[in-house]
């Protein structure tokens, strides 16, 4: 916001002054943005090493308490030994039917308690600091995989407060980056995309629209002359022409107003017009395709990497990443599931890396719905002053 | 005037120039308004539920096969396992104990392996029945709400690939209308809430409770709830300001100026306020009654050196309260109909409300109408214009000139009834359609009123200049000092009423006004500029409207200019319903929003920035409701979840807590899903959980959408005073 501010200031004010508002507005930019980001960051961390605190101290408390819920039966070791004995027991009539039936039996058992263990969640051991870290983070993005949760009471209730501060705190993040991504990507799509293509055309346009300008100020101002009694001056009818120029294009406005306040009456010169093309970039809306490519390429490129690290096959990775960053957050596929058991560096780094895809591209997601958003606003006010000169023409 | 009023109703509608269009834009702007209420509210939960009933159908399609394979495969998986085990100890000639434990046991490790990944990827339930399954219909809709509510339990996800690209791409469509949807629940709750607010809580304590707030807004000067009513308050900022941001005007304090202006226009106000009742009745016969009223009205004025600027501040005064009063008038008449006694209360508020409002957004308005006045410079003389022009003309200058005032008072509150209906009309979530109908519905309403309104003005602001001149020529020696402060303020009020206040309603035509502020002030014209084109940035989105309608006459335009605006505004500021928590994309549709004031606020520092952050509080239907009674709301809503899931579901009641706080914030990690335990009567349960998490998102974008205004108005306060560079920090974390 402030940057966009000094855009539009700065062109009339003099070198030094612009420096001056260079650096504020760098500092102003360190704190929203740089700032925000560490603080996030930091928040992460911070609750990731409470949350890892808080459930393995409740884990080892609760197993100091009580014992006997943590021994592991050796439920494969039973199921063995009991067939065994079904089978040494029935070997001497060997009753085909029974035999299978009774096997079957215990077979289920050991799979309902496979099932049973294998649902009952994740143990303590998932609460490294990288699980830890990807739960804090699932928590303020509100993705919520689900696939580490907090057992014991106090990290249930610390989450909740933990979700209370760290949720603004994230939107914060996401609106700031969003907004700082925002206008770098329209910085890169105006340098990119329009100004090396077609720097001309930018001109004729400009030219065009102050020609019209021109003659409805020159209407205004006559009006002017006879309503308010010959006591329009000058400046009056500039103002006017100001405003009317303003209120008939949308892009070009903010540029008039820097220059309307020096140069009110004239306009069309060369450097006015070098001006405004190099000073459009706030004005320019990139457009939807454009946006949604972005989207859609993000997504792709998360795709790609997770299928490397994970060994995801495609859909997976698309579909894994398309349910982080819209925060649905299923958790039937998390990072560093599979290879969780094997290595443990790996299952850090896959962990971070998801954290920094998350982080970034929640922020480009962000990014592209203010692009999308404004130029939506653009086209209906478009629509809408096409509309205007519709009726205006036959009204008049 | 009510009967005249009546009658010119109709006559307006044939009137203009062009009475084909102005028919059509009516039948459009009605139909419109038909459509969007039906869109708004009907079709578009109408159409989340058929959206989700789609979806339920499509993935029960996809997945319930695959889940029914799934569990076959396990039971033919032990089955296997069991003929595998038979086999062994059939063929084994010996039977030898460790040879059979160490092949059996590979067996059975092959066999946990499978199921493991059949729970894993296959997302196995552990359930083999074939005749149940998680992807019955209820399943499968539960499964779409919590997709595209972003809540993403995971307990049931799908697991073929067509099921993935299916969710993918319902995802991107439904979330989106979610949103939408939510948007317009939560802001049609958030009216009725308010409207409940104030109407049951606050009924009993409506005399008791106006001083308070009076006392608030003055300390406070943030809280403009009672702007008008008490004039001191924003006199005494806006002096400030005044005093602040252009040293030439005056350097006089602003509890000065703030104790001059006050009883005076006080005294202005209930001396046109009161013969407003008459002339409401018979306008045509009271003229002699109102003229005695005007010159007792004057009198102070005429004591304190005519200087022109009190002329200004006291016909906004006079505006005021004469709306105050026209509004409890027309209150009585229209009683029967549908208000009721408290709703008086608040119109009354909403009056001054609006007033304040329309200050706010003077310059683009008057942008505005001079761009149409280029059009149709011409205005049309109603025999009712002539009239009143007749009655003018009789007493003396000042009384003349305010006696416009009424008359535009009158229609003013008029449009306030009306504004009053409007309001019912729904909200439409989606923004873009909202300004669109806004704009239409709105200029529609207020071009039929403004026939009657409008017509003697450009003569009265002729007189009003003329007289403003003269005034000029001979005032600027004031004798004494306190009534030279007085001019000063009156200056200053000058000022503000071509920018902030509503004097444009008599004040003189464009151009001409513009020039003479300009001249007097000594304002930079540059801040007005930039004043002009920031508002104008802000309102631009919505003023597509009115340029489509009648021809414009010029006065017409001018006067019924800032009731749009005033929709505008209001609009603008209810644009932002509140979907906040729901998804990160969500989030930067209303940042975008938010976005136009604050930055505006930026551009114009002091001024604008400031009624910026008023504006929230003034309509009463905007009125904040007190944000812990949201917050209220909210936790007692979760507390009243968890007691209800821990009945439901055998859940502690910590448990439950927890889960209702991870679902209604939409994290929804799936840990505790209703109807996982209990598997007969799994739908109900759903059906419990669906209804309450959809209607406590709802609930949630309610209490953001109440609470929003009042509390970026807060926080704007306390980040004005941090300082700017603090300030989007601030109002960006709190606005969460």
């Amino acid at each position: 916001m402030s940057s966009r501010r000094s855009s539009f200031r700065r062109k009339e004010k003099p070198a030094f002054q612009r420096f001056k508002d260079h650096c504020r507005h760098f500092t102003a930019f360190m704190f929203s943005n740089v700032g925000i980001i560490l603080l996030v960051t930091f928040y992460t961390i911070g609750g990731a090493f409470i949350f890892q605190a808080i459930e393995i101290f409740e884990y080892e408390r609760l197993r100091s308490e009580k014992p006997h819920r943590f021994i592991e039966r050796n439920v494969s070791g039973e199921c063995l030994t009991r067939i065994w004995e079904l089978t040494a027991e029935n070997i001497s009539f060997f009753d085909h039917k029974a035999y299978r039936k009774r096997v079957n039996d215990v077979l289920l058992e050991y799979q309902r308690a496979i099932v049973k263990k294998q649902l009952k969640g994740p143990d303590v051991e998932q609460w490294s600091f990288s699980g830890a870290f990807l739960y804090s983070l699932t928590v303020i993005t509100t993705i919520g995989y689900g696939n580490i949760t907090p057992h014991s009471e106090w990290g249930k209730l610390a989450t909740i407060l933990y979700a209370i501060i760290g949720m603004p705190l994230f939107l914060l993040y996401l609106s700031n980056i969003g907004d700082v991504l925002a206008k770098s990507f329209k910085w890169i799509y105006s340098k990119v995309c329009l100004c090396r293509i077609c720097p001309g055309v930018a001109k004729r346009r400009i030219i065009r629209e102050r020609r019209k300008m021109r003659h409805l100020a020159r209407a205004l101002q006559m009006h002017h002359m006879e309503s308010g009694g010959g006591s329009s001056s000058y400046s009056s009818s500039s103002s006017t022409t100001n405003s009317n120029s303003s209120s008939s294009t949308d892009y070009t406005k903010s540029s008039y107003r820097s220059s309307s306040i020096v140069d009110v009456a004239y306009s069309g010169s060369d450097s006015d017009i070098e001006r405004e093309i190099r000073g459009s970039t706030d004005e320019i809306t990139v457009p939807l395709t454009v946006c949604i490519f972005v989207m859609v390429g993000y997504i792709l490129w998360g795709a790609l990497l997770f299928g490397r690290w994970e060994d995801w096959n495609y859909l997976d990775g698309s579909y894994f990443c398309l349910i982080s960053l819209s925060s649905i957050g299923f958790g039937d596929l998390v990072p560093g599931d599979r290879v969780i058991t094997a290595d443990r560096d790996k299952v850090e780094v896959s962990f971070i890396l998801c954290a920094v895809y998350l982080l970034l591209g929640m922020a480009v997601i962000a990014m592209c719905f203010n692009l999308m958003q404004e130029e939506v606003v653009h086209n209906i006010r478009a629509i809408k002053r096409g509309f205007k000169a519709c009726f205006r023409c036959r009204s008049s | 005037m009510s009967g005249r009023r009546a009658q010119s109703l109709p006559a307006h509608m044939v009137e203009p120039a062009k009475p084909e269009r102005g028919r059509c834009v009516a039948a459009i702007c009605f139909s419109w308004k038909i459509i969007t209420c039906i869109v708004s509210h009907v079709l578009l939960v109408l159409l989340v539920v058929s959206y989700c009933v789609g979806g339920a159908y499509l993935f029960q399609h996809l997945e319930r096969p695959h889940e029914l394979e799934v569990k076959r495969d396990i039971q033919n998986l032990r089955f296997n396992l069991t003929e595998n085990i038979w086999l062994l100890s059939d063929d084994a000639l010996v039977l030898r104990e460790s040879d059979w434990m160490a092949n059996v046991s590979k067996h059975l490790a092959n066999f946990e392996k499978q199921i493991l990944t059949a729970i894993k990827a296959d997302g196995w339930d552990g359930d083999e029945d074939l005749r149940k399954s998680q992807w019955t219909f209820a399943g499968s809709l539960f499964y779409s709400i919590i997709v595209i509510t972003t809540i993403g339990y995971g307990h049931i996800s799908p697991r073929t690939d067509w099921g993935k690209v299916t969710t993918i791409f319902y995802a991107i469509v439904g979330i989106p209308l979610m949103l939408i949807c939510l948007s317009n629940i939560g802001d049609v709750m958030a009216t009725s809430f308010r409207f409940l607010y104030w109407r049951i809580c606050c009924y009993v304590c409506t005399r008791t409770a106006k001083r308070p707030r009076n006392a608030r807004s003055r300390q406070r000067s943030v809280r403009g709830q009672r702007y008008a009513r008490s004039q001191p308050p924003p006199s005494f900022r806006r002096s400030m300001k005044m005093t602040q941001r252009s040293g030439n005007d005056s350097g006089f304090g602003p509890s000065m100026g703030h104790a001059h202006s006050d009883p005076e226009l006080r005294t202005m106000g209930r001396g046109v306020g009161g013969g407003y009742d008459d002339r409401e009745f018979g306008h045509r016969s009271s003229g002699g009654r109102n003229r005695r009223q005007q010159q007792i009205a004057a009198q102070p004025r005429q004591q304190r050196h005519n200087i022109y600027g009190d002329e200004y501040e006291m016909q906004t005064q006079t505006l005021n309260r004469g709306n105050r009063y026209s509004s409890r008038q027309r209150q009585r008449d229209r009683m029967r109909d549908r208000h009721t006694v408290e709703r008086e209360r608040y119109r009354h508020d909403f009056d001054a409300g609006s007033m304040e409002d329309f200050s706010d957004l003077q310059p683009p308005a008057k942008r505005a109408a001079s761009v149409r006045s280029v059009r149709s410079p011409q205005h049309q003389e109603s025999k009712a214009s002539r009239e009143l022009h007749r009655l003018h003309s009789a007493p003396g200058r000042g009384a003349r000139a305010k006696s416009v005032d009424p008359r535009h008072v009158s229609s003013q509150h008029y449009e306030d009834v009306d504004e009053d209906v409007v309001r019912k009309t729904p909200i439409i979530p989606n923004r873009y359609a909202l300004d669109d109908f806004g704009g239409g519905s709105g200029h529609q309403r207020t071009t039929r009123n403004a026939a009657p309104r409008s017509q003697s003005m450009p003569r009265s602001a002729h007189q009003r200049q003329r007289q403003r001149d003269r005034e000029r020529e001979r005032s600027p020696q004031p004798p004494r000092n306190a009534g030279r402060r007085a001019g000063s303020l009156g200056r200053q009020s000058t000022r503000y009423g071509n920018h902030l206040e509503l004097p444009d309603y008599d004040a003189p035509p464009q151009g001409s006004s513009r020039d003479h502020r300009r001249d007097r002030r000594g304002r930079s014209p540059r801040s007005y500029e930039d004043y002009v084109e920031e508002s104008f940035d802000e309102v631009s989105l919505c003023d597509g409207g009115h340029y489509e309608d009648y021809p414009p006459v010029h006065s017409k335009s001018r006067s019924r200019e800032p009731r749009r605006n005033h929709r505008r505004r209001e609009r603008a500021e209810r644009l932002p319903p509140s979907p906040r928590i729901m998804s990160p994309m969500g989030f930067p549709v209303q940042r975008q929003i938010r976005r136009r004031p604050s930055y505006e606020y930026d551009e114009d520092d002091s001024m604008y920035g400031e009624d910026y952050g008023d504006y929230g509080d003034l309509l009463p239907k905007d009125r904040p409701v007190p944000i812990w009674l949201c917050v209220f709301l909210v936790v007692s809503y979760i507390l009243g979840g968890a007691a209800l899931f821990a009945y439901w579901e055998n859940w502690s009641f910590l448990d439950s807590a927890y889960f209702c706080f991870i679902t209604l914030t939409t994290i929804g990690f799936g840990d505790f899903v209703p109807a996982k335990g209990v598997k007969d009567e799994s739908e109900q349960s759903i059906a419990y959980c669906s209804l309450y998490l959809l209607f406590g998102i709802a609930l949630l974008a309610m209490s953001f959408n109440l609470v929003q205004e009042e509390f970026i108005a807060n926080v704007k306060e306390v980040a004005r005073r941090l300082g700017i560079l603090k300030d989007d920090d601030e109002d960006d974390r709190d606005e969460d």
